[in-house]
């Protein structure tokens, strides 16, 4: 199936074997829609796939490669993605699974009036006790974030416009882009594909740690303000304290000399740092709200593909074999012969 | 009833209309006729707009249309400089619930080569920054209708070219591919037709394949305050609205998405004007909406007045009403292939058109 409107497709490069497989991508990209464009987030590949990728976007037509430093998360990467579209409809697609009925199944969804098509699959192809590790945390984050984050998504995702700039604009955009919905505003939908497993894209414990404090730090202010708790729990009880120790001291007929005194001071100095933590940890929470924009990448390079259809086309439209098409630039055509 | 024979008949005397009737003399077609039913030429909606020669920044979700536009932009502004306001700077400003956000309006603008860089602080202070995300220069500027329609009438006269004024084109027959159309009390046979009504398109007695979308817009006409008299001003892309010199009438024009379309239609049957539209009495207008809803984002309007405002109908193509794209259709009548019907939407854009026409007229000669 056409689609009538402009498609965007991003895909992630993370390793040496995705760059040959984008002429592939382009040339079923085409068959998804007429007016198409393609992004390509390189992010932490090798030298000589970067040399194999910038030899490659001038034989691509109407692709922009963007080049990441340091590498991110493959999440955070398809943020990059959907932060550089321009199409009607987003579709971030994945070069381990280049599957065109799946991507036109999610257009058939698409058209029936979600804004949102994510894939899940009914098992995954990964070690257990990393399955068992990213289930734990995604429902911990679940639990935090009170999003509904889906535990057996698919990277492949299909966004419209409205939806993606939605996420964008949202600082715990990275837990959306792991959600099933993205708010009552954007109807979404899931399709299933159980015929491949999703290959899990395993990381080293590091990347994982890195990935998972970001995550969290971006899910909820709730940490902070679990300091603010306690600080308000140190206040409380040092008064409290502070209570006992007057009460102790008038009550009681045997007070060593300075006991009363000392112990006052103690806990009214720690009255006060408490009420300091407090004060911070609110100040912390109000910054954490007020900032409400998305964690930003560095993209450290641009290139651009020479070729554009655009070019060959020009912008006046006629009826031709049941459809409207683009007539072809007589000007481009001299130009190119000449 | 006499039949009087012309080699080329265009439908409507708007910019369009014009410029397509005198490619055609330019290509050796020796008699060229144009029936419009105002007046004069360029009266109704090429002249009713906004004036702005687009520099491909309006649509940043078309990159088609967005190329089309920077293709034309340098040509159309040597065709017409004299007529241009080259003086008023331009500015863009992304409102934060646009459909493009910054980043995707820098990269479009790099992907057509439309020129853009972040506009001076003392011009991005002007707006609500709670509102208004960024705020970029771009290089755009405004034309002044009455001297381009001076000009087109000139070149019409030393051209040649027919006009028949006051009469409504109507298509009547075809006999090998040869129209027969009624204007006024005139019976007009022509091989070659093209019709340029614009709005009234379908009402030319071909029906078309195309499904137009139109409505009645109302643009107002403002005297602008001291912080902007000489500033053009775009919100994009969601909230919408633009203020820029109209140089016809030394005032600004004002366009707002929400407030412009006082109605709209896609079947002539749906149409429905309020009959203080047609008469002119008590006309209601949205001018004070729009500048009260546009002074959220740019607090300076407060203080403008709103002079007057101009209605006039729009047509779009009815595929391409919520999106960006705004290509000129070229539709050839299932019934005779030489009548052609032409819908464009930016005066600008005429050089799509004109690039086809040698082909077309070859291919009638054969």
């Amino acid at each position: 199936m056409l689609l009538s409107e402009k498609l965007s497709v991003g895909v992630v490069v993370s390793t040496d074997d995705h760059a040959r497989r984008l002429i592939e991508l382009q040339s079923l990209v085409d068959d998804l829609a007429d007016d198409n464009e393609l992004i390509v987030v390189v992010n932490g590949v090798s030298q000589d796939s970067v040399r194999e990728i910038v030899a490659l976007a001038n034989d691509l037509s109407d692709t922009t490669v963007l080049f990441l430093e340091p590498r991110v998360d493959y999440d955070a990467a398809q943020l990059i993605v959907l932060d550089n579209a321009i199409g009607d409809w987003i579709l971030l697609a994945e070069l381990d699974d280049l599957n065109e009925d799946n991507w036109k199944a999610m257009l058939a969804a698409a058209a029936e009036g979600h804004e949102m098509v994510v894939a899940s699959y009914d098992h995954a192809e990964e070690s257990r006790s990393y399955s068992l590790l990213r289930g734990t945390f995604l429902r911990f984050v679940k639990l935090l974030s009170g999003l509904p984050v889906a535990i057996n998504l698919s990277h492949t995702k299909l966004f419209s416009r409205v939806a993606a700039l939605h996420i964008l604009r949202r600082k715990d955009a990275l837990v959306l882009l792991r959600c099933n919905e993205v708010g009552a505003s954007f109807p979404s939908t899931q399709v299933s594909f159980s015929e491949q497993p999703i290959v899990v894209k395993e990381r080293s414990a590091r990347q994982i740690l890195a990935n998972a404090i970001r995550m969290l730090n971006v899910a909820s202010s709730a940490p902070v303000r679990g300091v603010v708790v306690l600080a308000l729990l140190g206040a409380v009880l040092n008064l409290a304290y502070s209570g006992w120790v007057i009460t102790y001291y008038l009550l009681s007929p045997e007070v060593a000399p300075g006991w009363a005194t000392l112990s006052l001071q103690i806990s009214g100095m720690f009255f006060l740092f408490s009420l300091v933590f407090l004060l911070i940890g609110e100040y912390l929470v109000s910054i954490d709200r007020a900032t409400n924009q998305r964690i930003k990448y560095n993209v450290v390079r641009e290139i651009r593909s020479m070729r554009t259809r655009a070019n060959k086309l020009t912008n006046v439209i006629e009826h031709r074999a049941g459809t409207f098409v683009h007539q072809e630039s007589v000007r481009t055509r001299e130009e190119e012969a000449g | 009833m006499a039949v009087r024979e012309t080699d080329a008949l265009v439908i409507g005397a708007g910019y369009y209309g014009c410029s397509i009737a005198l490619e055609l003399r330019r290509l050796g077609v020796a008699d060229v006729t144009i029936a419009e039913s105002e007046s004069g030429i360029m009266t109704r909606a090429s002249w009713a707009n906004q004036a702005r020669v687009h520099g491909g920044y309006h649509y940043p979700r078309s990159v088609m249309t967005g190329l089309s536009s920077r293709r034309n932009f340098e040509r159309f502004i040597e065709d017409h400089r004299d007529a241009i306001e080259f003086s008023t700077p331009s500015y863009y400003a992304i409102a934060r619930s646009s459909m493009v956000n910054p980043n995707q309006f820098e990269r479009f603008c790099r992907t057509v080569g439309a020129p853009l860089s972040g506009a001076p602080s003392d011009i991005v202070g002007m707006f609500d920054a709670s509102l208004v995300e960024a705020v970029y220069s771009a290089a755009e500027f405004c034309f002044n209708a009455n001297l381009i329609a001076e000009r087109v009438s000139d070149n019409l006269k030393r051209a040649k070219v027919k006009l028949l004024f006051g009469h409504r084109a109507r298509y009547l027959e075809s006999s090998n591919d040869v129209s027969l159309l009624n204007v006024g009390r005139e019976t007009i046979k022509a091989p070659i037709v093209f019709n340029c009504s614009y709005s009234a398109l379908d009402e030319a007695g071909v029906p078309l394949r195309a499904t137009l979308r139109k409505e009645l817009a109302e643009i107002a006409l403002i005297s602008p305050p001291r912080q902007i008299e000489s500033l053009a001003v775009t919100l994009m892309d969601g909230p919408f609205f633009s203020t820029i010199p109209f140089p016809a009438l030394a005032l600004h024009s004002l366009s707002h998405v929400r407030y412009t379309p006082v109605t709209a239609w896609t079947d002539i049957k749906e149409r429905q004007i309020p009959m203080s539209f047609r008469t002119g009495v008590g006309r209601p207008t949205n001018a004070n909406a729009m500048l009260r809803d546009a002074a959220r984002y740019l607090p300076s309007l407060e203080k403008a007045t709103v002079e007057s405002s101009f209605y006039e109908y729009k047509a779009v193509l009815a595929a391409n009403d919520h999106d960006d794209g705004r290509p000129i259709l070229f539709e050839t009548s299932p019934e005779n292939p030489n009548f052609i019907s032409v819908l464009g939407g930016k005066i600008d854009n005429i050089y799509d058109i004109l690039e086809s026409l040698p082909s077309v007229v070859r291919d009638i000669a054969a």
